[in-house]
C-alpha cells in the first residue's frame, strides 16, 4: 500500500507566517500529519496552536511557507481542482452571503459543482434544515448555520470531511447531534477531520489525535496509544504523605500532592509502591489507579515545558498498530 | 448563474430605485427650464428691456465715450496697444432679456451626458457590493472551496457583474431618454428632433450602456480587490479628489488622462479640455486659455488601459492572497 491510500491527508513541514503590523507572527511550524484514510482523526489544540492555519492550507484558502501537502494523494494546492469534489469543509465559522436563503446559497453551490438539483433537497433533509431552508441565512440560529454548512459539504458526497471546531457555540444537543454525525460520516467509510480544542467532544468520538501547540505536533497517534504512552498515575493514600513522598521520588518517582493523598506518575506496577512504602513501614490504606484522560494528556502537552518543544521527526508514521505512537516526544530538547 | 447571485441581493433593487429617483430630480430640474415663459416672466422681461432700452438711449454715447478714453489711459501706462472692445458696444437686443426656452434637439446630448455619470456610477456601486459583500462575509472561502481555480472565480464574477451592468444601464437610461422626451414634449419644447440627432443619441445611448457594463466589472474587481464595499466606495471617493479634483486641477498634463475627461470623451464622443498658458512678459503675466479637443478614440483607450490595470492588479492580489 502506497502513502496515498493509507492517509487521506498528509502534510510534510508545514510552515506559515503571517505579517502583522508588529512583525511577523509563526502561526505553523514544521508540521507533519498523518492522516488515515476512514475514521475520525481529531485535530486538537489550545486557542491560536495554529489549527485554523493548518486547515486553511489544506483547502489551499492559505499559501504555506514551506512544506509539502498531499490530499488522497494529490499535491495541494495545485491539483485542488481535481481533488477538491472528494473534500468538504468547513472553516471556522459557517460562511454564506447573509441576504440569501438557505437553499438559494446551497442551489448556487451545487450549480458551481454540477450537482444534481435533487441533491440540494436531499442534503436539507438530512440535516434537518428543510423547514427554515427559504429563510434568510442572516435569520438562522448559530445551530442552523452550522448545520447549513454541514448541508453544503454534503452536496459533494465527499471522502474527506474537514470540521474546524463545529460545535463552537452549540447547546449540549447540538454538540451531541454533530458528534453523530461525525462518527456516522466515519462508518460510512469517510474520513472526518475535526479540529477542536475541547477534549470531552473529540476523545469520544475520535479514533486517532494529533495534537498541537504553537503551530507543532506534540503528539499523534491513535487515542490509546496517546493516553496510553503518558502512563497512568496512581492515587496512593498513607497515614504520612509526607515520608511517602520523600520515599517515592527517591525511587525516581514523580510525586504530587492530592489533597490528603498522593499521585504518583511514572510507574507502571502499583504494587511496587506498596512494596517500597512498606519496606519503610508505611502502610497504604489506598491505592488507586488514575486512567490518564485524553485531557490530562493534553494539558500537560499544551502546557509550561511541552509548549514549544520540537516536533516528533516528521518521517516516522504516526499511529497504526505498527508503529509506536510519537506522544512522548515532547521535552526532547 | 453568478448573475443570479447578483441580481438576487436586495441591495440591486435599492440602487435601480435609487438611479430611478436621481432621473426623476433630473427630470424635474429639465422640466423648469423646458417650461414656456410664464405672462408675468415675459411681462418682466420686456419691462428690463424697455429699461435698458431707455439707458442706453440716454447714457450710451457717453458710455462709449467713457470706454474710449478709460482705454487711451491703459494704453499710456502700459505703453502699448490695448483693445477695451468699445466700438462694439451697442444698444441692447431684445433676446438677451427673454431666455431661450431649451429645445431638446439642442440639448439632448449633454443632459444625457451629465446624467449618465451619475448612472454609471450607480451601476459601479453594484458591481463594487455584489462582490464586496462576498469577501466581507467570507461567503468566497466558502465558495473556493468548491472551486478553487481562484483566476476562474475572479472572472466569472467580473462577468457576472458585466452582465448585470449592460441591461441594467441601458434600463436606466431608456427611462432617461423616454423621460426627456415626455418632459420637453409636454411643455412643446422637443424642438427639430431629426434624424441626425436621434442617431447621435443612439450612439451615445449605447456608449452609455457599454460604459455601465465595464464600470460594474471594474466595480466587481476593485471589491474583491479591497473586500468591503465602504473601502471600495471611499478610495473611489479619495482618488477623485485627490486625483481627479485637485491633481488634475494643479496639473494641466494630466487632464487628458483623468476619468472625467476620459468618461465624458467617452459617452460624448470626444470632449476638450482647457489648457491656460501663461508667460511672463515685461507687462505682467498674461495667460492664454487654449481648447484642447480629446478624441473619442483617445478616451477609449485610455478606459481600455484604465480598466486593464485595476483588473490585472487584481488578478495578481488575488491569485496569491490568504482568504478569511
Ligand atoms: N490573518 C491572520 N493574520 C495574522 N495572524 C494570524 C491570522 N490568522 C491567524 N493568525 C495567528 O496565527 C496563529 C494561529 O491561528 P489559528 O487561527 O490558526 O489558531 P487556531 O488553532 O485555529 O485557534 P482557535 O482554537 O482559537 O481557533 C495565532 O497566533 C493567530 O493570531
Ligand atoms: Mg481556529
Amino acid at each position: 500500500m502506497t502513502v496515498a491510500d493509507e492517509y487521506a491527508v498528509v502534510t510534510k513541514d508545514l510552515r506559515k507566517t503571517y505579517r502583522t503590523a508588529r512583525g511577523t507572527r509563526v502561526a505553523v511550524d514544521s508540521l507533519s500529519l498523518r492522516v488515515p484514510v476512514g475514521g475520525v482523526h481529531g485535530f486538537l489544540g489550545p486557542n491560536g496552536s495554529g489549527k485554523t492555519t493548518t486547515i486553511r492550507m489544506l483547502l489551499g484558502l492559505v499559501r504555506a511557507d514551506a512544506g509539502r501537502i498531499r490530499i488522497f494523494g494529490h499535491h495541494v494546492p495545485e491539483a485542488l481542482p481535481e481533488v477538491v469534489g472528494r473534500v468538504g469543509a468547513i472553516v471556522e465559522s459557517p460562511k454564506f452571503l447573509p441576504s440569501f436563503s438557505g437553499r438559494r446559497s446551497l442551489t448556487l453551490l451545487a450549480d458551481a459543482i454540477d450537482a444534481p438539483t435533487g441533491r440540494v433537497d436531499e442534503v436539507l433533509e438530512a440535516t434537518a434544515l428543510r423547514e427554515r431552508a427559504d429563510d434568510a441565512f442572516s435569520a438562522y440560529s448559530l445551530g442552523m448555520k452550522q448545520r447549513l454548512a454541514i448541508a453544503a459539504t454534503l452536496l459533494k458526497r465527499p471522502d474527506l470531511l474537514i470540521f474546524d471546531e463545529p460545535t463552537n457555540g452549540l447547546d449540549p444537543a447540538g454538540i451531541h447531534e454533530i458528534r453523530t454525525t461525525m462518527r456516522r460520516l466515519a462508518d460510512e467509510g469517510r474520513t472526518v477531520l475535526v479540529s477542536s480544542h475541547i477534549l470531552a467532544e473529540v476523545e469520544q468520538v475520535a479514533d486517532t489525535v494529533s495534537i498541537v501547540g504553537r503551530g507543532r505536533l506534540l503528539a499523534t497517534g491513535t487515542v490509546a496509544e496517546v493516553i496510553g504512552d503518558r502512563g497512568g498515575a496512581v492515587r496512593v493514600g498513607v497515614p504520612d504523605p509526607a515520608r511517602a513522598a520523600q520515599v517515592l521520588a527517591a525511587a525516581g518517582l514523580t510525586v504530587r500532592p492530592d489533597g490528603d493523598r498522593l499521585l504518583v506518575e511514572g510507574e507502571r506496577e502499583p504494587g511496587r509502591i506498596t512494596w517500597l512504602l512498606a519496606q519503610q513501614n508505611l502502610w497504604v490504606h489506598e491505592l488507586t489507579p488514575v486512567r490518564a484522560g485524553l485531557e490530562g494528556v493534553f494539558l500537560e502537552l499544551t502546557q509550561g515545558t511541552s509548549l514549544g518543544a520540537p516536533p516528533p521527526d516528521g518521517d516516522a508514521p504516526p499511529g497504526g498498530a505498527a508503529a509506536p505512537s510519537s506522544a512522548a516526544a515532547g521535552g526532547a530538547r | 448563474m453568478e448573475v443570479r447571485r447578483i441580481r438576487a441581493r436586495r441591495l440591486v433593487l435599492l440602487v435601480v430605485l435609487a438611479g430611478l429617483g436621481a432621473i426623476a430630480l433630473v427630470l424635474a430640474g429639465t422640466w423648469q427650464s423646458a417650461r414656456p415663459l410664464t405672462d408675468a416672466q415675459i411681462e418682466d422681461a420686456e419691462r428690463q428691456y424697455a429699461f435698458a432700452l431707455e439707458d442706453w438711449e440716454a447714457n450710451g454715447e457717453q458710455m462709449v465715450a467713457d470706454c474710449l478714453e478709460q482705454q487711451e489711459r491703459e494704453s499710456e501706462l502700459t505703453g502699448g496697444p490695448v483693445d477695451f472692445g468699445c466700438e462694439q458696444m451697442g444698444p441692447p437686443q431684445e433676446e438677451w432679456f427673454f431666455p431661450q426656452a431649451n429645445e431638446l434637439a439642442q440639448t439632448f446630448v449633454p443632459l444625457l451626458s451629465s446624467t449618465a455619470t451619475l448612472l454609471v456610477l450607480l451601476v459601479f456601486a453594484i458591481g463594487v457590493t455584489s462582490t464586496a459583500a462576498e469577501m466581507s462575509s467570507g461567503s468566497m472561502s466558502t465558495w473556493l472551496t468548491f472551486v478553487p481555480q481562484r483566476m476562474r472565480v475572479l472572472f466569472s464574477k467580473v462577468g457576472a457583474a458585466v452582465l448585470v451592468g449592460l441591461p441594467l444601464t441601458l434600463l436606466l437610461v431608456l427611462v432617461l431618454v423616454a423621460g426627456l422626451v415626455g418632459v420637453h414634449a409636454a411643455n412643446d419644447a422637443l424642438g427639430d428632433l431629426t434624424g441626425e440627432v436621434w442617431t447621435d443619441v443612439a450612439w451615445t445611448v449605447l456608449r452609455i450602456v457599454l460604459l455601465g457594463g465595464v464600470v460594474a466589472g471594474v466595480g466587481a474587481a476593485l471589491g474583491v480587490l479591497l473586500r468591503h464595499t465602504g473601502v471600495a466606495l471611499g478610495v473611489v471617493l479619495g482618488y477623485a479628489v485627490v486625483v481627479e479634483a485637485i491633481l488634475g486641477s494643479l496639473v494641466t498634463r494630466l487632464q487628458p488622462f483623468l476619468l472625467r475627461t476620459t468618461m465624458t470623451g467617452w459617452i460624448e464622443g470626444g470632449t476638450s479640455y482647457w489648457v491656460n498658458e501663461c508667460t511672463v512678459t515685461e507687462r505682467g503675466t498674461e495667460c492664454m486659455g487654449t481648447e484642447v479637443p480629446v478624441s473619442l478614440l483617445q478616451s477609449s483607450l485610455v478606459l481600455v488601459v484604465a480598466v486593464a490595470v485595476v483588473l490585472g492588479v487584481t488578478a495578481l492580489v488575488f491569485r496569491r492572497r490568504d482568504v478569511g
